[in-house]
């Protein structure tokens, strides 16, 4: 028997602040349910910044332990992907109680839900080994399922759900399909054993591979994996759009990231990832960028945005795996940070104008807003200019940085690509701002009465920071920068 | 002869097994498809068996047969639906698609089944003492792999608050107990 | 290398031979009158009154989904209970390790039972 020790629990922290404040708000909600709604709401937030606080301090300090007899390895790249998830995941918990309260379903389950699904996506990142990761993804993606019909009576919310878990199970069927293979291929299911089974098995490395790859690829969204998105996004209640916009699309990445890195590595005999990865990116901007334009649906429009964004991310990741090197590594996490405050905002303004029975989604809801309500509209403003990546704020720095050192690896054409698909989707984010400045009732034939019905401290307060951030954090970049490569040179310490 | 059973047991039951799938695929009746399905996991129990890794035969028969086809056929009688709603067979191009990847994914995976084999397949010696048993099961379980173990009563408990808080018709108690009213209900009764 | 399921083989084709072989011989044996009555599905009780083939209330599906659950974790007693002695130098480990998984779902089973899920009405 292996011992388990003070060590293993004190390292997983982060994991196990959230799993602990889930369990503890479901206890709360069962036995003393009159009370349960607002102290989960700060119970969350409380392990929220617990667990953010933690991974941000182990992440400057440098901790690096593998845990649990070799399960999961918390070290810089576990720690910044756990804080930005924690980040994203606040933010998303501070636009929910109100817009859940106006739907007649703020319920403590909500919160548990989130809290399990996000210790899940913790211990993603921090996966070692195929058992682990395929436990982890099963963790975050469950919850989600059920966070996206949680409002129940609506139809098109209850239809989303079950669009989303049904392509979500066919995905993890895959998924587990691949892990079987590749464990037959390698012996072992620790991910640095996993290259060793490309020369003892090729056949099974390869397909179990190419369905491993089919499996995270369906979680990020990719182009032609990416039927999904739209109309979960669409259905769900507009706070959950915006945690699987931003906590459970980031999420992915970091089991995905590793696993390409460390499980599969940069050998040209295994490394056959990555011209795939190649023709997955450009369809995956293209497609989804182009399919956007023609949306009229705000949350719709953010579904095909939040693919072509998996895109760009794409060609961070090919640019990373091509230079080998943590700088190019970092440049994807900062775009990742940058996307979270982006999404989280966008979404955030939708919730502000939400009415009781009905979403205010439409492009066209949105017209004349700068003259009704024009600290709104220029928050809006600003995260649409910000997710088009206009200089200075932080999505240009994002797209930047993504586009430089893919450029430093030789993908030019992938990069040319990707410019004219940024300039494609500046047409559907100023769609936004045209309708919110230049056009008013007149244009529509209808007046729009803009009333803050989704208004709340806590809403405000993540409004105003995701718009600071993109501001500021545009800028000042250098200091996320430097977290950043921390924590992707602790990765390539791994990789081959 | 004591070679030759466990032979004619594995091409029998691995026959039913693919049999079992195949039928699952090709019915148009869903509860036909939920027995076919019944026969391949309980064949492919026998075929653990014959491997000695009785813990997954026994898991394979309580959970698989036992619960979850259960499941499936609650589901189906839940929607009942008729052959109407069910609509015929049609080939399509996706159809055929997807059986070329299936194919394919066999024709790749079938030159290197061997290789993974744990230890090289001789005879019945194969595998090393103990391998598979319920014995080390458990010590993997509880050792090496502790935290997915303890991982998976999380994933089972958000299961259970997605389930109930998707099919529960009332979430909000009608008359809300405090954890005192609660605690003195149980001196009262 | 079967050898230790022969017994259980036999007990098979006993059981299965035994209910074979009571229904050949009821078959052969009973006299048999078959009327309208008799065939009609059921014979005794209520008249038909029509289709069988309803839609079951989704109050079923939750109860046997929370079977599943609940018999998953069942499952894992299995082979804690096999190691439990042998590695009973560790025990207040293994004690602990099954203890919070447990804990953990007891948590679920008090959930459902104070929402009222286990209440029928």
């Amino acid at each position: 028997m292996i011992s388990i020790t003070a060590a293993d629990l004190s390292g997983i922290s982060p994991a196990l602040h959230l799993a602990v404040a889930g369990i503890a708000i479901m206890l709360l909600d069962a036995l003393w349910p009159m009370r349960s709604k607002l102290l989960s709401v700060w119970i969350t937030l409380a392990a929220l910044g617990c667990s953010l606080t933690t991974s941000l301090h182990r992440l400057t300090a440098g901790v690096d332990v593998t845990l649990f007899n070799g399960a999961v390895r918390m070290d810089g790249y576990a720690h910044a992907f756990s804080a930005i998830i924690c980040l994203a995941s606040t933010l998303a918990v501070l636009s929910a109680p109100k817009y859940l309260r106006l739907r007649g379903v703020h319920l403590a389950e909500y919160y548990a839900l989130l809290l399990f699904s996000v210790c899940g996506m913790v211990l993603f990142a921090a996966a070692e080994e195929l058992i682990m990761l395929f436990l982890a993804l099963e963790t975050l993606s469950i919850p989600v399922y059920c966070l996206v019909g949680f409002t129940r009576t609506n139809v098109y919310s209850t239809e989303a759900s079950m669009k989303y878990f049904v392509i979500g199970a066919f995905a993890t069927g895959f998924l587990v399909y691949g892990i079987a293979l590749l464990y037959g291929a390698a012996g072992s299911g620790y991910l640095v054993d996993l290259r060793a089974g490309a020369a003892r098995a090729p056949g099974l490395f390869y397909a179990g591979m190419t369905l491993l790859l089919v499996g995270f690829l369906f979680k990020i969204g990719a182009v032609p994996f990416n039927m999904w998105t739209p109309d979960a996004y669409e259905g769900a209640p507009t706070p959950v759009t915006t945690f699987m916009a931003e906590a459970v699309k980031a999420a992915p990445f970091g089991g995905m990231i590793k696993v390409l890195f460390v499980g599969f590595g940069f050998d040209a005999a295994v490394g056959l990832w990555q011209p795939a990865l190649v023709v997955i990116a450009v369809l995956t901007m293209t497609v989804g960028n182009l399919t956007a334009l023609v949306q009229t649906d705000v949350k719709r429009m953010m579904g095909y945005s939040s693919i072509a964004h998996s895109g760009y991310i794409l060609v961070g990741i090919l640019a990373a795996s091509k230079l080998q090197s943590a700088d190019a590594l970092a440049a994807v996490l900062y775009y990742l940070f940058v996307y979270v405050l982006m999404n989280a905002g966008a979404f955030g303004i939708l919730i502000l104008f939400s009415h009781k029975d009905k979403d205010t989604n439409a492009v066209e809801d949105l017209t004349g807003l700068a003259r009704e309500r024009p600290w709104a509209a220029a928050l809006m403003a600003v995260y649409m200019l910000s997710l088009t990546g206009l200089p200075p704020l932080a999505g240009f720095f994002g797209k930047f940085y993504i586009f430089s050192y893919a450029v430093k690896a030789g993908y030019v054409p992938l990069v040319i690509i990707a410019i004219l698909n940024s300039v494609v989707s500046a047409y559907y984010y100023l769609k936004v701002i045209v309708a919110m400045y230049f056009r008013g009732p007149e244009d529509t034939g209808r007046a729009a009465v803009f009333h803050y019905e989704g208004y709340s401290v806590f809403l405000l307060a993540m409004l105003w920071f995701t718009a600071w951030g993109i501001l500021y954090y545009g800028i000042h970049s250098e200091p996320q920068l430097a977290l950043a490569r921390l924590a992707a040179s602790s990765l390539f310490a791994t990789a081959p | 002869m004591s070679h030759l059973l466990p032979d004619i047991l594995f091409y029998v039951f691995s026959a039913l097994s693919v049999a079992g799938a195949v039928l699952v695929l090709v019915n148009r009746n869903p509860m036909t498809c939920a027995m076919s399905l019944v026969v391949s996991v309980l064949s492919l129990a026998i075929l653990y068996l014959l491997l000695s890794a009785h813990f997954l035969a026994v898991a394979q028969m309580i959970v698989y047969a036992g619960a979850i086809v259960v499941l499936f056929i609650f589901v189906i009688m839940l929607l009942n639906l008729t052959d109407e709603e069910l609509g015929r067979f049609r080939f399509s191009l996706f159809k055929t698609i997807g059986a070329f990847v299936a194919v394919a994914t066999l024709l790749a995976v079938a030159p290197d089944i061997r290789v993974s084999i744990p230890a090289p397949a001789a005879g019945d010696a194969g595998a090393p003492a103990g391998y598979g048993s319920t014995k080390a099961v458990g010590k993997l379980l509880f050792g090496e792999f502790l935290l997915p173990f303890e991982l998976t009563s999380i994933l089972i408990l958000s299961a259970m608050v997605a389930g109930v808080v998707l099919a529960k018709r009332e979430l909000q108690p009608k008359k809300t107990h405090s954890l005192v009213d609660w605690l003195l209900g149980f001196f009262r009764t | 290398m079967l050898s230790p399921y022969l017994p259980i083989l036999f007990q098979l084709i006993l059981a299965a031979g035994f209910a074979c072989a009571l229904l050949v011989l009821t078959h052969v044996f009973g006299p048999r009158r078959s009327t309208d009555v008799k065939l009609s599905p059921f014979e005794c009780g209520v008249d038909l009154l029509d289709c069988a083939h309803h839609r079951f209330s989704v109050k079923f599906y939750l109860v046997a989904m929370l079977f599943i659950l609940f018999d998953i974790e069942a499952i894992f007693f299995y082979p804690w209970a096999v190691i439990f002695r042998e590695e009973i130098s560790q025990g207040l480990l293994l004690l602990s390790e099954m203890g919070t998984f447990v804990a953990v779902l007891l948590v679920g089973f008090i959930f459902i039972w104070r929402k009222g899920v286990l209440e029928w009405a």
